[in-house]
């Protein structure tokens, strides 16, 4: 393995968020296309070797994870937390922002058919939506986003791996880069 | 009846249809938080039956027509804004973050926006809601697969030094509660105490004294009354007279949770404490 791979793997290893391009060529003190390499090489070396640990790509950085298969042996230990624990109407509501932000409460509440402030609160709350702007029109209405936690939270990269639903309906995987 | 030149009751209710339509048409007010229906309900009970005196009866029919119409403005009101909204007349014209930002992401998922022609009649437009509302439950349902799917690929636990004091100070954490888990606890009290803060009983009554036989024994308590699973943040928030009061209860649920009295679940993203069967 070369120096440069070791280093990514040793610094994203402490690190329990996922550290981007740019954190990372910094934290190494070398170019970004010179890391990219040295992330390739260790995600191959990684999968090759059969390691329980992968390196995935989730919220516009790179992250060691474990691998799935290892989970019921990890549940033992630390259980699972990382996945959002959230009602049908939070769900939902997070839905909805996911796929029409910016988006105001009027607008979710229109699709919803019901208020929908308890479900932002709690949204906000966990971090997973944040306020994007307020509209220059009467009321000034505020308008909501997902955060960077909640790419995290759902292993997508970026947006744009939100699949589209008919492509979801028709079997297809889920959006997060991993293996088993 | 009312008192000699006191204005009617049912005038003043007409001088409110009126303040709220103002509000509404400023924006002070969004139509959708306002419950139209029992307001229009109550005006019309406050207009009840007609005066006996001929006079009076004049000007009771010209305020309830004038109230009528304004109650007609409210509804009216309240139907523009549930109704799809006509293409906006910025849309690419300026190229701007805004425009960008409007694109859905994953691909048209309502199919509301972008049609060409409008809703020929109101069951057209209900049936395109109800897709697009079925759509965006099926995009819930496959968030949550994913999330699922995703949960199975843990990062490294980082370290808590909060945890790890209370560990430290309380003892180990018994095998069901996981440091994970107990990382959810101290979430669930930052909650708490931000909620506290806003409140004015939390802000100026005086510390109490802490005794924590007391403590243990009030969350023993609530519990017991409770008789099955009490939400966590409730406890602390009802129980509580004083912010430093939720930590040392916070402390109690802990030692309770820690000695095995007590056993904790998750549901629907609070916290449920409960005797230990």
């Amino acid at each position: 393995m070369s120096d440069e791979a070791a280093a990514c793997e040793a610094v994203l290893f402490a690190t329990a968020r996922p550290l981007s391009l740019e954190e990372l060529a910094r934290a190494l003190g070398a170019e970004e296309e010179r890391v990219r390499q040295a992330l390739e090489e260790l995600r191959r070396l990684l999968d090759e070797t059969g390691r329980g640990i992968q390196l995935v790509e989730v919220a516009e950085g790179f992250q060691l994870v474990t691998r799935a298969r290892f989970f019921g042996a990890l549940r033992r230990v630390v259980g699972a937390v990382r996945r959002p624990s959230l009602s049908a109407a939070a769900m939902e509501t997070l839905a909805i922002v996911a796929y029409r932000q910016p988006v105001s409460r009027a607008e979710i509440e229109e699709l919803r058919g019901v208020n929908s402030e308890a479900a932002i609160s709690t949204l906000l709350e966990r971090g997973l939506i944040e306020v994007a702007h307020r509209a220059p029109t009467p009321g000034r209405p505020v308008y909501y986003r997902t955060t960077r936690r909640f790419l995290e939270m759902f292993g997508l990269r970026s947006l744009d791996e939100l699949p589209p639903l008919e492509a979801w309906g028709m079997g297809a995987g889920p959006a997060a880069k991993t293996s088993p | 009846m009312e008192a000699q030149g006191q204005q009617p009751a049912w005038m003043e209710r007409l001088a409110e249809l009126n303040r709220w339509r103002e509000r509404l048409q400023s924006g002070e007010v969004d139509p959708l938080d306002v419950d139209l229906a029992t307001l229009i309900r109550e005006t019309v009970e406050c207009f009840g039956e007609p005066p006996s005196d001929s006079e009076a009866q004049e000007l009771w029919l010209s305020t309830a027509g004038e109230a009528l119409r304004v109650a007609s403005d409210l509804l009216n009101l309240k139907a523009q804004r549930l109704a799809p909204e006509p293409a906006r007349e910025d849309e690419g014209t300026g190229g701007d973050e805004a425009a960008v930002a409007d694109e859905p992401a994953g691909g048209d998922l309502v199919g509301l926006d972008d049609q060409d022609e409008a809703p020929s009649d109101a069951l057209d437009v209900l049936a395109r809601r109800a897709e697009a509302y079925r759509r965006f439950k099926e995009a819930a349902r496959l968030l949550e697969e994913q999330a699922e799917a995703w949960s199975r690929h843990q990062p490294r636990q980082a370290p808590s030094a909060l945890l790890e004091t209370l560990e430290r100070v309380l003892g180990p954490w018994p095998d069901d509660l996981p440091p994970a888990r107990a990382e959810r606890l101290v979430e669930a009290l930052a909650k708490v105490l931000d909620r506290t803060r806003m409140a004015d009983r939390a802000r100026h009554a005086p510390s109490p004294g802490f005794d924590w036989e007391e403590l243990l024994g009030r969350v023993r308590r609530r519990v017991d009354q409770a008789g099955g699973p009490v939400d966590l943040a409730e406890l602390l928030i009802q129980e509580a007279r004083h912010r430093t009061e939720v930590i040392g209860l916070f402390l109690a649920v802990l030692e309770l949770l820690r000695v095995g009295e007590l056993c904790l679940t998750e549901q629907d993203g609070n916290l449920w404490i409960q005797r230990r069967s």
